[in-house]
């Protein structure tokens, strides 16, 4: 009998954990409608004379008056002389920001522990409290915020990589998530001073509709052309090793890869992200494009073009020679990360890399062979006379001197003005020139004044630290990464001169078929354009893979552009070309 | 009629009596009986309502209450899309398959360990083949990763018998006997623990009377044992058979890859993708209803056939 009861608890406690799982599926899709409010939505600056805000210190006055693009008329040029004043706040105050940057804390276990927070904090008055969404999961974690009504005053998100309302910026304004900046320049003078004065970079930051979606971050470029930070790398060692010069067509790179395979026995020549293509970098030599791209005005989508074939064709065929990483369709990154285990232990030879991590930069971080030696690779051609000059190339940061961020403000924020005055100091040049390289006592240990009195980062104090702190720890511990005003410069600048020279190889080219990041739809277009695209290139990035690893055969590559335009490519191409054409009238 | 109606009337009021006398003596496991149901109420009733969801072109601003009714274009749009024929072809062949393989396993190990006599060994076997339950299903991918890798363990040994292929795990046709092998392997033990002991309820006075009557093991297994534990296993496979077309996300969002999403991309890795990710929740919700309806469905003529067949029925 006992038993029995035992056995009728058992099928019981089944029954229960089954009906749970039956249910699950409706908790998934319904949990949008716990975080839903009906509140109005309140787009209005926020009432200004809270007690709070009482002893906040007016800016500089502007007089009303404004610039032909509808901001206010300021003095100063590039922030030259901070106009807010500070402290910001008599009391201290803590507020929230939303800070996808896990992937490049370094050894930190708050950001609150880097010395320019600390600096920035005891100046202003704020305490800011970090919120870290877990590295790979950012555009998920920035969904979840408008579901969730747990909106933290400000959020510094990267909208073209995925961090997005879906229906777009305006909406986001439109529906209350999100401060419309226009009505807060007044108490940005700082901002305003970079809208005003440089001129591409105040034309990209409206949106279509006349809507400033937050605080853009600016791309402080070194010279008038803005200098690629990534791009194709090659182990020099290896080539050393098999007597071979740097590849600059298809057919060298061809007999280096097979080089590298049958005398070195390398298990990865070229390894490519987890799609089977790269950013651009190598396959522009084909003249196309991973995705859009804008050739003489009009909009292109790359897998449409025979050309975008004729480059997986190529692929297909190394493929089946062994000369790509026979694992990349199951690696976890999709980005420019390239596999530890692969990296460290000389099985890839060739590979899309950051300039940061050129030379013997991963002999510090744990390769195997102390040679290890990585440079830069010129963008490939075809040989002879069917040679293209490449034309894109990866310019997402730095295209209208846009840094990718932007810091948006919660509508429903208690302290909106002080989040917008602490978020402007960024703007001042005191304040960035130490986000960029370090506090201003900290001369001649982290960064040293040039002969005409600019400042470079100290390159043995980040690469080789007398503490044995890790480089990408310095950064978040003496700098601050990708702050709202971010200097090229400073992470180049300091590099030894071999270094520097990657940067030039690989910014010969210029990205004239770019698309400007900042073209921006309307909502309604929006919420046309999210129907379709995502399953479209979801399916482009599937078909690549089979393309390449043969699953799928390059003569049915006209049945498969069929596919794309019964699945609307031509629709999103409308949408795209209109508006493109917007943002050249603007 | 008279004496009939006050002997309702008697039957009720003892019947009241008995329901208070219950309520007094039980009191305690009632108010623990109530968690479960707020349980229920809260997080899988009340929910419901976003059900609306999939008939709106919803707005999280605008609210369940404010959001436009946009009548049956979620369901058309998925219908009419790309995805919808695939994602229905992977998640019933990986259910089914799942189910055809998986579902017999656990009940074949909890007789084979039925039949064995040294309690320790038993035991010990028991323990182990368990233990991968406990393992995180993260875990058990990047294992199963590290052994379908070009140079992976299982690779290797697939090569041995003359396959040429590359990567396992980078091949479509692989993705389910992969999924549903590594599942088999983690469940078992765990799966055969109903099994087990449904087995120890079984009289072994009717073993003894078996073997009077000259039956050997495996006719014991096939009159007794069998019959013994028959109607736990209807009950557990038609419980699985309201779950045919709930394929866990979480484990295929893990494993699959652009090149195996024609195997591999089943209704709620959509989901997943669409709601969570794309933020599109009106499109999700009419995707996953879509799901629990076929589900019940399928559950519904489950239970009837068993019923209609056997005695054995949930309701």
């Amino acid at each position: 009998m006992k038993l029995k009861k035992l056995l009728a608890l058992a099928l019981a406690l089944v029954l229960i954990i089954g009906c749970m799982a039956a249910c699950g599926g409706n908790n998934n899709s319904s949990t949008g409608s716990n975080g839903n409010d009906t509140s109005t939505p309140t787009s209005e600056p926020a009432d200004t004379s809270t007690p709070d805000t009482s002893d906040v210190s007016e800016p500089a006055s502007t007089g009303g008056e404004t610039t032909a693009e509808g901001y206010p008329v300021s003095d100063v040029e590039f922030g030259k002389v901070n106009q807010q004043t500070y402290p910001i706040v008599s009391e201290p105050l803590t507020l929230s920001l939303w800070y996808p940057m896990a992937g490049s804390m370094g050894e930190l276990a708050d950001f609150n522990d880097g010395e320019f927070w600390q600096w920035y904090e005891e100046k202003t008055g704020i305490h800011i409290d970090f919120i870290v969404p877990s590295s790979g999961t950012e555009g998920e974690a920035f969904n979840l915020l408008f579901a969730s009504d747990e909106m933290p005053d400000m959020a510094y998100s990267q909208p073209n990589a995925g961090q997005s309302y879906r229906t777009g910026e305006d909406a986001a304004i439109k529906e209350g998530y999100f401060v419309n900046m226009m009505d807060y320049l007044d108490i940005a003078p700082n901002y305003v001073s970079w809208l005003n004065s440089q001129e591409d970079f105040g034309r990209a930051a409206k949106s279509d509709e006349g809507n400033m979606y937050g605080m853009w971050g600016v791309w402080l470029t070194m010279g008038d052309e803005c200098v690629a930070d990534q791009g194709i790398a090659i182990r020099q060692d290896f080539l050393d090793k098999v007597n071979m010069e740097v590849p600059t067509t298809y057919d060298e790179w061809e007999t280096v890869l097979t080089a590298f395979k049958d005398q070195l026995g390398i298990e990865a020549p070229f390894y490519t992200s987890k799609y089977g293509i790269d950013f651009g970098e190598f396959m522009a030599g084909y003249d196309t494009a991973p995705y859009w791209y804008v050739r003489g005005n009009k909009v292109q989508y790359g897998p449409l073009d025979d050309q975008y074939r004729d480059y997986l064709a190529l692929l297909n065929d190394w493929w089946n020679k062994g000369l790509l990483d026979k694992d990349f369709a199951t690696r976890t990154s999709t980005g420019i990360t390239a596999d530890n285990d692969m990296m460290l232990n000389d099985k890839v030879g060739s590979l899309i890399d950051y300039g940061t991590r050129m030379g013997g930069t991963y002999v510090t971080r744990g390769a195997t062979n102390p040679d290890f030696f990585l440079v830069a690779a010129p963008q490939p051609v075809k040989s002879g006379s069917d040679a293209v000059t490449p034309t894109f190339r990866n310019a997402g940061a730095g295209s209208d001197h846009m840094n990718g961020y932007c810091m948006v403000f919660s509508a429903t924020g208690e302290h909106i003005e002080e989040a917008i005055r602490w978020n402007d100091g960024f703007y001042a040049e005191d304040v960035y020139l130490n986000a960029n390289y370090g506090l201003d006592d900290q001369e001649g240990v982290v960064w040293y004044a040039a002969e005409d009195g600019h400042r470079i980062g100290e390159y043995d104090f980040r690469y080789s630290n007398p503490d044995g702190i890790s480089s990408a720890t310095v950064l978040v511990q003496f700098w601050t990464k990708n702050p709202p005003v971010r200097y090229e410069a400073s992470q180049i600048e300091q590099m030894v001169d071999y270094l520097q020279e990657n940067y030039q190889v690989w910014s010969t080219n210029d990205p004239t078929s770019f698309m400007p990041t900042r073209v921006t739809m309307t909502s309604d277009e929006n919420t046309e354009y999210a129907s379709m695209y995502p399953d479209i290139e979801a399916y482009v990035q599937e078909c690549n893979v089979k393309f390449i690893m043969g699953q799928m055969s390059l003569d049915d590559y006209d049945s498969y552009r069929d596919t794309l335009k019964s699945m609307g490519i031509e629709d999103c191409m409308n949408l795209q070309q209109a508006a493109l054409d917007r943002y050249y009238a603007r | 009629m008279k004496k009939d109606a006050s002997q309702a009337v008697e039957i009720q009021v003892s019947r009241g009596k008995l329901i208070k006398r219950d309520l007094r003596r039980n009191w305690s496991l009632y108010v623990m009986a109530l968690f479960p149901l707020a349980y229920f109420i809260i997080f899988n009733y009340v929910p419901m309502g976003g059900i609306v969801m999939a008939f709106q072109d919803f707005n999280i601003r605008k609210g369940i209450f404010g959001s436009e009714f946009v009548g049956l274009k979620n369901f058309i749009r998925y219908f009419n899309g790309p995805n919808f024929w695939r994602n229905l072809r992977n998640t019933l062949s990986i259910s089914l398959y799942g189910l055809l393989f998986s579902f017999p396993f656990p009940i074949i190990f909890a007789l084979c360990l039925n039949e064995v006599r040294n309690k320790y060994f038993k035991k010990v076997t028991q323990t182990i083949s368990y233990l991968p339950y406990f393992i995180s299903v993260v875990v058990v991918v990047s294992i199963l990763n590290d052994f379908c890798k070009a140079n992976g363990l299982l690779t290797q040994i697939a090569a041995f018998f003359g396959d040429n292929g590359g990567a396992l795990i980078s091949r479509p046709e692989w993705f389910q006997p992969l999924f549903i092998g590594s599942n088999i392997w983690q469940h078992l033990g765990y799966n055969s623990i109903i099994f087990i002991s449904a087995l120890a309820a079984i009289d072994p006075e009717l073993y003894e009377a078996a073997v009077i009557d000259g039956a050997g093991r495996w006719k014991q297994t096939l009159y007794i044992t069998l019959p013994g534990i028959a109607s736990t296993i209807v009950v557990l496979l038609i419980l699985r058979l309201g779950q045919i077309m709930n394929v866990g996300y979480e484990k295929i969002i893990l494993m699959y890859g652009p090149s195996t999403y024609e195997t591999a991309d089943v209704i709620s890795s959509y989901v997943y993708r669409v709601g969570i990710v794309d933020a599109d929740y009106s499109f999700s919700t009419a995707i996953n209803l879509f799901n629990s309806v076929v589900n019940f469905i399928v559950l519904f003529i489950g239970n009837a056939i068993s019923r209609k067949i056997s005695d054995t029925s949930l309701w």
